[in-house]
C-alpha cells in the first residue's frame, strides 16, 4: 500500500511542476529588465491624433554618426566616444536598469530589450546641436512647421515614421510666439491590435 | 480483496504536503545580497498584533524614505511600512484592506509615486510584493489585478511550480529560513547606509499625456473610500526623490484631488532645502533614493506636517516605548557598523 501511496504521490508532484511555465526563476538582480513597452506612461503615450507621418526616417546625426531609438547601444556608444557624463539608475530592488549618457548637446537612454542594450531615446538638451531638418532647442515655433509641417497639440508637436516618433515640445517664452523647449526621438508606440 | 478507498486521498494529501514544504525551501528567502525587498511583506504579521497608529504603504518612497524609529522617538507616532518594490496601486489598495484587518490606524500614508503605471510591470516586482502575503481574499484578488502577459496564478498559491528550478541552488540560508521570514526591516523600513552623491540627472522625457491612467486612478478612488469608511486620515506623499521625474501636471492634478476629496497632498521635492537635504551625502545611489540619514531628514519633516493629527505620545507607555528601545538600539547599531564601511 505505502508504494501505491508514493508512487501516486510523485506522479502528482511531478505534473505539478510541469504545469505552469518553465524558465529561469527571475532572482537575478541583473536579469533583463522590463521591455521598453514597459516604460511610464508618461514615456508612452503618444496620442494619434496630432501625429503626422514623417515623409522619411527620422533621425538624429552627431560626430557623424546616425542615431535611432532601436538601434543597438554598443557600436553607437564606441562610435560617439566617450560620454561627459553617464549615469546607471538601479530601479527599485535593482529589477530593470536605465543607463543614460551625456554628450555634448544630447543625452542618450539605453535599455535592454529581449537581451540586446538598445537606444530607447535621444534627447537634445541645449542649442548646440540641430536636427538634420534644423530644428534646435530655443528655436521659434514657427520653424517647426516651416521645416516639419503638422499642428502643435496641447504644446507639442509629434512625428512619426513608423518606427520613431520624433517630439518637439514648444512653450510660450516672454517674447512674443512660442520657443522649442525639448526635442526627442523616441521609440514609435507598438501598432495597437 | 476489499478496496482501500482512502490510498488516492491519503497521496494527495502526501504530495501536497511535499509541494508545500518544497515549495518553502525553494521559493527565494532574500535574506543576502543586494535584494532584500523580497523578504519584507511576510514580515508585517509578526507584528499585527501591535497595533500601529500611522501605516505606511507604498514603493521605495516609503521603505526606505520614511524610518518609523524617527517617527517614534522624534513625534511618538508608532508606526508600520508596508512597502515593495515598485508597489502598484492596486498591489497598495489590497495590501491596506488585508491590513485593515487586523489593525486601524489613525491615519494612512501613501506613496503616491505608483501612480505613474498604468499596467503590471514586472513578475519579480509581483513576487516580492504578492509571494508574502498571508492567502486570503486580499491576496487572491491582488494576484489577479497584477498578472503580467504570460504569468499564470497558480504558481502563487503553489510556489513550487516556479520556483522548482532552484532545488539546484538551494544554499543554508535556504534551510535557515524554512519556516520562517528573515526579518531584515525595522518595522518596514529598510535601512541603506551608502553614500553615493549626486552628480548628474538626465533630462525628463516631454510628458505627452498629463493625466494618470485610469486603474490606478481607480484604486486611489479605492483607497480614499476605504480610509473614508473607516475614519482613517488619509496622507498623500511624494518623497524627496528626484528620479524618475514628477511633472509638475502631475502634482497639479493631486493638489487639486486632494483638495475636492478633503484629503492631504504633501511633496517634498520643493522642500528638500527646508529638511536640509544634501544629495552629496544623503542618498545611496546618486540622487534616486534616500539613505539613512536623508530618511531621517525627511522622516523629520513629515512627522511635523502629521502632528496635526490626533496622534498619542506613545513614548509615555513604558511597554511600547521598551519595544521601540530594543528596535532602535538595533536600528543605531546597524547604522554605525554599516556607515562606518561605507566610509
Amino acid at each position: 500500500m505505502n508504494k501505491k501511496v508514493l508512487t501516486f504521490a510523485a506522479i502528482v508532484l511531478l505534473l505539478g511542476c510541469r504545469s505552469e511555465r518553465q524558465g529561469t526563476v527571475y532572482l537575478d538582480p541583473n536579469a533583463p529588465a522590463a521591455p521598453v513597452e514597459a516604460q511610464t506612461q508618461a514615456e508612452e503615450a503618444a496620442p494619434a491624433p496630432t501625429e503626422a507621418t514623417a515623409a522619411q526616417a527620422l533621425y538624429f546625426e552627431a560626430k557623424g554618426v546616425t542615431l535611432r531609438p532601436g538601434m543597438e547601444a554598443a557600436p553607437v556608444l564606441t562610435a560617439l566616444g566617450e560620454p561627459l557624463g553617464a549615469f546607471e539608475a538601479d530601479s527599485c530592488a535593482y529589477v530593470g536598469k536605465d543607463r543614460f549618457f551625456h554628450y555634448p548637446g544630447f543625452e542618450l537612454t539605453v535599455n535592454e530589450i529581449s537581451g540586446v542594450e538598445r537606444i530607447t531615446l535621444i534627447t537634445l538638451v541645449d542649442d548646440t546641436v540641430t536636427t538634420p531638418e534644423g530644428l534646435c532647442i530655443g528655436g521659434r515655433e514657427q520653424t517647426v512647421e516651416a521645416l516639419l509641417g503638422g499642428q502643435a497639440r496641447e504644446g507639442y508637436y509629434t512625428f512619426d515614421d513608423g518606427e520613431v516618433t520624433l517630439v518637439v515640445q514648444v512653450k510660450e517664452g516672454q517674447e512674443p510666439g512660442a520657443f522649442i523647449s525639448a526635442i526627442e526621438y523616441r521609440l514609435s508606440e507598438a501598432p495597437k491590435a | 480483496m476489499k478496496r482501500r478507498w482512502y490510498i488516492p486521498l491519503v497521496a494527495l494529501l502526501l504530495a501536497g504536503g511535499m509541494m508545500w514544504l518544497l515549495g518553502r525551501l525553494t521559493r527565494p528567502k532574500y535574506a543576502s545580497g543586494p535584494v532584500k525587498e523580497g523578504s519584507m511583506m511576510a514580515n508585517y504579521y509578526a507584528h499585527a498584533q501591535e497595533g500601529h497608529e500611522l501605516l505606511l504603504i507604498g514603493d521605495c518612497e516609503v521603505y526606505e524614505s520614511v524610518s518609523p524609529v524617527v517617527l517614534f522617538s522624534d513625534f511618538g507616532i508608532t508606526s508600520y511600512i508596508r512597502g515593495s518594490a515598485q508597489q502598484l496601486m492596486w498591489q497598495s489598495y489590497y495590501l491596506l484592506k488585508e491590513t485593515l484587518r487586523y489593525e486601524t490606524p489613525k491615519a494612512v500614508v501613501l506613496s503616491v509615486c505608483s501612480l505613474r503605471y498604468d499596467a503590471p510591470q514586472n513578475e519579480a516586482y509581483n513576487r516580492m510584493t504578492l509571494d508574502g502575503m498571508r492567502l486570503g481574499p486580499e491576496k487572491v484578488q491582488s494576484i489577479a489585478a497584477s498578472l503580467t502577459e504570460g504569468e499564470g496564478a497558480l504558481s502563487y498559491y503553489v510556489p513550487l511550480l516556479r520556483y522548482h528550478s532552484r532545488v539546484f541552488e538551494l544554499t543554508a540560508e535556504d534551510v535557515r529560513y524554512l519556516f520562517r521570514d528573515p526579518e531584515l526591516t525595522y518595522n518596514g523600513y529598510l535601512m541603506r547606509c551608502e553614500q553615493v552623491p549626486y552628480t548628474w540627472l538626465p533630462q525628463a522625457p516631454v510628458l505627452l499625456s498629463p493625466n494618470f491612467g485610469e486603474r490606478p486612478l481607480l484604486y486611489l478612488n479605492k483607497i480614499r473610500d476605504l480610509c473614508q469608511q473607516k475614519g482613517i486620515a488619509l496622507i498623500l506623499v511624494k518623497s524627496p526623490c528626484l528620479y524618475p521625474a514628477w511633472y509638475p501636471q502631475w502634482d497639479a492634478f493631486l493638489e487639486d484631488y486632494a483638495q475636492k476629496n478633503g484629503l492631504s497632498y504633501l511633496n517634498a521635492i520643493p522642500y528638500m532645502d527646508e529638511m536640509s537635504i544634501d544629495l552629496s551625502t544623503d542618498t545611496y545611489d546618486g540622487g534616486l533614493h534616500l539613505n539613512v540619514y536623508g530618511a531621517e531628514k525627511y522622516t523629520r519633516w513629515l512627522g511635523e506636517k502629521l502632528m496635526d493629527l490626533p496622534f498619542t505620545d506613545n513614548r509615555l507607555d513604558p511597554e511600547t516605548a521598551a519595544a521601540y528601545a530594543a528596535m532602535t538600539a538595533a536600528y543605531e547599531q546597524q547604522k554605525q557598523q554599516e556607515g562606518s564601511s561605507h566610509e
